[in-house]
């Protein structure tokens, strides 16, 4: 079984970001296969240099090294990243870089779709 | 007059904070997902003192050389003393 998460808003300001990871990591240690992708203001859970500390707020930059780390395939629109302002080079190591045609066949394939 | 903006720009309410305190000529702060709102490339004919929560844009992983060059960091303790102080205070969007 396959399933894509879809992350719609940025980390912090809303539970979003972080019940999306939740949910992916839940998700491969069932051993279903995820598929994590980042559009719209969600691109910006991809962000390095998150600073948490002195807050008590869970890292979610940490919280997409873990779903890489655990074999969630992590993807980030290329047209979102734009509109965002981020650079690629900004983005976590890992992660992929896809445009709305591949976003579409990783959704039509999925057996389950979940959007955050 | 100042205008609080908590919501990130590609929402309804942030779009709304950002053209109201335009539109005023006002002061603005951004805080929250309101500080990917100082990105340079967003600024456009904005004239009023920008203000941004530096634990929020830290949090984000804001750089320095992302944001507005002029825009003021300030901290919780500098935000209460803004509010007191300003006759107006729309908050929040």
């Amino acid at each position: 079984m396959t399933v894509s998460i879809i992350l719609r808003r940025p980390p912090y300001g809303t539970v979003d970001a972080s019940e999306a990871i939740r949910h992916a990591l839940g998700g491969v240690t069932e051993d279903v296969g995820v598929k994590l992708v980042l559009v719209d203001g969600g691109v910006n859970a991809a962000r390095k240099g998150q600073y948490v500390s002195g807050t008590l707020y869970s890292s979610i930059e940490e919280g997409i090294k873990d779903c890489i780390n655990m074999g969630v395939e992590v993807y980030v629109d290329k047209a979102s990243l734009k509109e965002e302002y981020v650079e690629p080079d900004r983005l976590v190591d890992g992660v992929k870089i896809v445009n709305s045609h591949e976003i579409a066949e990783i959704v039509k394939t999925a057996d389950l779709t979940i959007i955050f | 007059m100042l205008v609080i903006i908590k919501s990130s720009p590609d929402t309804p309410e942030g779009r709304r904070g950002f053209k109201l305190a335009r539109d005023m000529a006002s002061d603005m702060v951004l805080l929250q997902n309101g500080v990917y709102l100082a990105q340079r490339e967003r600024f456009e004919g904005f004239c009023g003192k920008v203000y941004i929560l530096e634990e929020d844009m830290k949090l984000r992983g804001l750089e320095d050389e992302e944001i507005l060059r002029d825009a003021i960091k300030i901290d919780y303790d500098r935000l209460v003393d803004l509010m007191v102080d300003e006759d107006k205070v729309v908050g929040m969007f």
